[in-house]
Parts: C-alpha cells; structure tokens; sequence
C-alpha cells in the first residue's frame, strides 16, 4: 500500500514503467509503459493488432504478469495477484459465455463464486440483465442468442459483481457496422449509468474518439499520446499518430528563425509558429479537412493546380500541387462538384492547424 | 433466388443421405446382424452338443441360477468397473497436463501415450507376466534391495493382475478421448471463469469437468467395454483365481461346444454393460455447445 500518494493520486489504475516480454519472444510486446486511468472514466487504449494494448488489458485483468514495472489497482499492488483475487472483470471479444449454463446462470456467476446470499444473487443478477435489457432471455442458452445478445450479456455477468474497473477487450469487434454503431451510444450511456471506469482496447479509432474521455494510442509497445480525443485529433504528438487517427497532410519541413521569429517553412509555405517549437527538420501535420479549396477561413493562401480528385460520396479528396507540395483537401460536395482536374485554385488553411510531430 | 436455393439444399440433403448410406451397410452388415443372430441363438438349445431349434429361456434361467456364473459376473462387472475408473483417473488429468503445460512437445506427449496401441495386445498383456511374476521385475528389484526374503505370489494370476493390466490397456482409449474434450475448450472460458472471482477448484468443478466429462465418459465406456468382454487377459494373468466372464462365454463357444448358453451369456453381458453406459451418458449430460 502506498498510503501516503493516496489523496494526492486519486487514480484507479496506474501503470508505472511495465514491460513485457513474452516468452520465447525477442522483442517487448509492452515497452517502458506509464499511465493513469482516473475515477468513472472511459479510457480507452487505441492502436494496431501487435501495439500491446491487449497485452496491457490482460495485464490489468490478471491473464498476463508483467516483466517489470508496477501496476496498483486503488494503489494496492496486482502484480502477482491472481485473476480471480482481482476486483475488476473482463468483457472479452469473443464474449466467453459458460456454453453450457443459461443466461441467467452466466449472469449470476460472479455472485455464486463469491458466495452471496441466495436472494441477493437473484435480486443482482434481475438488475443486470434488466440493465442490458436482456431479462427476457433469462433462461435460453448462449448459443441461442445473436452475436449483439451475447454481447450484453457478457457486459451483464461483467457488471455484476460492481468491480472497480470494466476492461473491454475489442467488445464490438465481432459485430456488424450497425450494431456496432448502437452498441457505442450503449456502451457509453451505461458507463454513465453505472459510473465504473472502463478501460476499453480498440483497433477501431472511430470507437475510441466517440467513446472516450482519454485515450491512449499504443504503437510496437509504447504509447505515443495520451490526451482527450480532441487533443489526439487535432494535437497529434507523433508522426504515428498523425498517420493512425484521421487522415493527415504528413509532409516534411523545417522550423527555423526568420528575421527574429520562429517559423515553420514548408515547402514554399511559411507561417509563424510558438516560440518554443524546437528548431531543425520535422514533420508538419495537417488535417484533410483543414485544407480549404477556392474558399473558407484561413490566413495562409497560394494558388495550385489540382492533380487528382477522388470521390468518397458524401465528400472529395482533391489533391493539390501548390507551393512544392502536394497537398489533400476534404471538401464537401457542394463546394467541390464543379472543380475539374488542371484548374488553378485557391489553398487556404490556418497556420494554427499546422502540427509539427515528432518523426 | 428463393428457388434455386431450396434446390441446391434439397440436393444437399439427398448427397448427406447418400453419403450416409456406406455407414448404414455396414451397420447392419456387422454389428445389426451379428447382435440379432446372437439373440435368436440365445434362445435356442444344445443337447449334448446338438443344435435343438425350438425357442425357450432356459439358457437365461441356467446362466442365472449357475452360482459360479453369477459370481464370476459380478466379479468381471467389479474389475472392469474399477480398471475403467483407475484408467480415468489416471488418463483425464494426464490429458490436462499435456493440454494445458505442454506446448511444443505436446504432440510428442500425446504419441508417447498411444504408442502402445500400436504394439499386439497379446504383447501388452504378456508383458505384465514379465513385471508381475515371480521372477518379474518388481520382486527381483524387492529382493535385490532386501526388502523381501522369497517372491512375492500374489501378484500374478489374480484378480489384482486382471485389474492392473485392463487398467494398462485401457489408459490410452480414456486419453484419447479426454485429451480431444479439453483440447477443444477454449482458454477464453478458463479466463472468464478466473475473471469472475472463481478459484481454480471452483473453475474446475462449474466450467471445466460439465464441459469435458462427456469426453471422460466416452473413454470410460471405451475401458469398460473392453475389459468387460476380455477373456485374454484373464487367460494369461489371471489364473484360476482371475477368471471373467469372458473366459465362460469361450468355453460355451469351444470346449463345452454349448454355443446357445454362451449366446445368452453374452447377451447378458451386452445388456448389463449397456444399462451402464446409459446410465453413464445420463449423468454426463452437458446441455448447450462450444462454438
């Protein structure tokens, strides 16, 4: 116990340089990695198949042990505490319903390890379902139910035992788009409703941007940003993270002092960029949707030529040649259904949705 | 659309049934058949070694009221019950271990096991001669460490040296068979189970055993059925003593020439085992599937 961090540290999960290294494996699965997850919050870890965020999941439920580092639980230590001694439960991606009990019984399960008193374990298991609004289907078998069934009732027999933290381990991976969709605006009104924090792994960074307060993205290992959603969308740290969320302008470029001020040369462009931007080469990050053609805001203009329009349905992708680069506008339909491939145009964009990442 | 799909499923159904149709030859042609010829022969007669085609029970109520008979059956349903189990026991958390600790060298593990199988049984049985006898491996290693004076005899030709090598033979059936249940469950579940507070013993009695004693119970019925009808090992192991119910249903079909009692004998024998593994299968049940 560390006692002493405990006001001034409220969170519930904290990760202090874990590492690990898989048997039989060279390489670390989990590398160096630090992170707090506070209170009745949705974090989510986001990244691709290999980054580690299911090796992190796993480490939290009890599943894996670290190779080094630390990892508390409401600052008590977990490293070494078996699955079952840990007050947090798992959603697993591929549901891992008891084939052979009922729903009922698969929700009730929890309740019945712990040895709870008969008519609360009813009681639990009634408001559980009731909550994933599967009390109908009480006494039928797992495999009689749909994908999007068994889901609620895995988060049901998860729930039930009120743990301190709900780890979600690609939940909505095996659903199709619609439910899966549906299954987002759930998921996210009954974290409220319950108020545990879940931990929630994704691949799928269009989930982790609507669902979550913080999100974490994970790449060979380590985490390459931690921030709110919006943060990671229009703040990208890293070149990684730039590329993996979104679609990004990723072009090089140089940051340097022109006539006493720090600015960021970009092909041809120049813009004025914070005084404490590091000087030298790098990468500079822009949106596809913060690049306006033939009009919108934006104090930094050229004209250039378009190369290449591709179209998305609801939008265009115009690919412009302008001052030494090329870059990619998203433009709406409206305002992009009369441009033609060689016309000259008008690039504008904000100097302040210029991010420069780290290569 | 809708049409063709019902064709091409009508098709499906009638290539299934096709399909099917070897299995029911052979059904019939080596198991219906034999069973049924069995039956009628048990109700048959031989007088002084005479077919006598005239229907009557009398084989029953002679293989019921013999008291060696009856002594020697419920001896051959006590071994074979308790050979079978020992099988299990050992078999089933062998199977666990080699499932669960064992990764590369699993495969190895498990040929290491069937590997008796292929050697002739009239050599895995001779062998316990060779382990059990007077001058077997385990008295020369006894009297060699001092530990005994003169040979132990109890060993051989008994019913214990029926026990011991049924329960030998029966070992790599009961593996078999428990090893495909728990290869086929998934990890996942075994997590699931650990996630929900369960501790190991709890996981093994509410997810584990319900969903692997149907595999269990199949290698059971394997033992018991082999060990049940046995009458090798209790000619060349179990002596005077060792005798099963076996050794009679041979007798009736070769020195007494009595085929229509050895029928019924073995009728009984077919029906008594039968009433066991439906019992059996009764209360290994598991509802619900893996997917």
């Amino acid at each position: 116990m560390l006692d002493g961090t405990k006001g001034i540290y409220p969170a519930v999960v904290r990760f202090v340089d874990v590492s690990k290294r898989y048997k039989d494996s060279t390489s670390l699965a989990v590398d160096n990695v630090s992170f707090e997850v506070y209170p009745g919050e949705f974090f989510s870890i986001l990244g691709p198949s290999g980054s580690g965020k299911t090796s992190c999941l796993r480490m939290i439920a009890g599943f894996e042990q670290p190779t080094s580092g630390q990892i508390t639980l409401e600052n008590t230590n977990l490293v070494g505490v078996p699955p079952h001694l840990r007050n947090v439960n798992t959603v697993f991606q591929n549901y891992a319903l008891f084939p052979h009990m009922s729903i009922e019984e698969n929700v009730s399960y929890p309740l019945r390890m712990a040895r709870i008193k008969k008519t609360e374990i009813q009681q639990r298991t009634k408001e559980a379902l009731l909550l994933v609004e599967m009390h109908e289907f009480a006494r039928r078998l797992p495999h009689q139910l749909s994908g999007g069934q068994k889901q609620r009732v895995a988060l049901a027999r998860a729930l039930v035992g009120k743990p301190k933290v709900l780890l979600l381990d690609e939940p909505l991976g095996a659903l199709d788009l619609q439910l899966r969709q549906q299954m987002q605006i759930k998921l996210k009104d009954l974290q409220r409703e319950v108020g545990i924090t879940f931990i929630y792994v994704t691949h799928d960074q269009g989930e982790a941007l609507s669902m979550s307060n913080r999100l974490a993205v994970m790449s060979s290992g380590r985490i390459e940003q931690i921030g709110t959603p919006k943060d990671v969308y229009f703040r990208p740290k890293t070149y990684f993270v730039a590329g993996f969320i979104g679609r990004a302008n990723l072009e090089p470029g140089v940051v340097e002092i022109s006539q006493g001020n720090v600015v960021g040369r970009w092909g041809d462009f120049v813009f004025p960029v914070a005084k404490e931007t590091p000087l030298g080469p790098c990468v500079f990050s822009l949106r596809h949707e913060s690049v306006n053609v033939n009009g919108g805001a934006g104090e930094i203009s050229a004209v250039g030529v378009i190369r290449d329009i591709v179209f998305l349905g609801d939008s265009l992708e115009v690919f412009v040649f302008v001052n030494g680069l090329t870059l990619v506008a998203k433009t709406q339909m409206q305002i992009g259904s009369d441009l033609k491939i060689g016309q000259d145009v008008i690039v504008s964009f904000k100097s302040a949705d210029v991010v420069r990442v780290d290569g | 659309m809708a049409k063709s799909v019902s064709l091409s499923s009508k098709r499906i159904s009638f290539s299934k049934r096709l399909s099917l149709a070897p299995l029911l030859f052979w059904s019939i042609l080596l198991v219906l058949t034999p069973n049924a010829l069995m039956v009628v022969y048990s109700l048959w007669k031989s007088e002084d070694g005479v077919l006598k085609r005239v229907m009557s029970i009398d084989n029953y109520i002679e293989a019921f009221t013999n008291p060696v008979a009856i002594s020697v059956l419920t001896r051959t349903i006590i071994v074979a019950l308790g050979a079978s189990t020992l099988a299990t026991l050992i078999a089933y958390p062998t199977a666990w271990f080699v499932v669960r600790r064992l990764s590369k060298r699993r495969l190895l593990a498990v040929l290491l096991v069937i590997v008796p199988l292929w050697i002739s049984f009239l050599i895995r049985v001779y062998s316990w001669k060779l382990v059990l006898g007077e001058r077997g491996f385990i008295n020369s290693t006894l009297l060699s460490l001092g530990l005994i004076d003169k040979p132990l005899t109890f060993m051989l030709y008994s019913s214990f040296a029926v026990f011991l090598t049924l329960t030998y033979v029966a070992i790599p059936f009961c593996f078999v068979s428990s090893y495909s249940a728990l290869e086929r469950l998934p990890n996942s579940l075994l997590e699931a189970s650990a996630d929900s507070g369960a501790t190991p013993f709890q996981t093994f009695r509410t997810v584990i055993w319900p969903l692997t004693r149907q595999g269990a119970a199949i290698g059971f019925s394997l033992a018991l059925l082999l060990s049940c009808g046995d009458y090798l090992t209790p000619a060349m192991v179990g002596g005077l003593n060792g005798t099963m119910f076996g050794s009679l249903v041979i007798t009736q079909f070769g020195l007494t020439n009595n085929w229509p009692l050895g029928a019924a004998m073995s009728v009984i024998l077919l029906l008594i085992t039968a009433m066991f593994l439906a019992v059996l299968a009764r209360i290994t049940r598991t509802e619900g599937t893996l997917d």
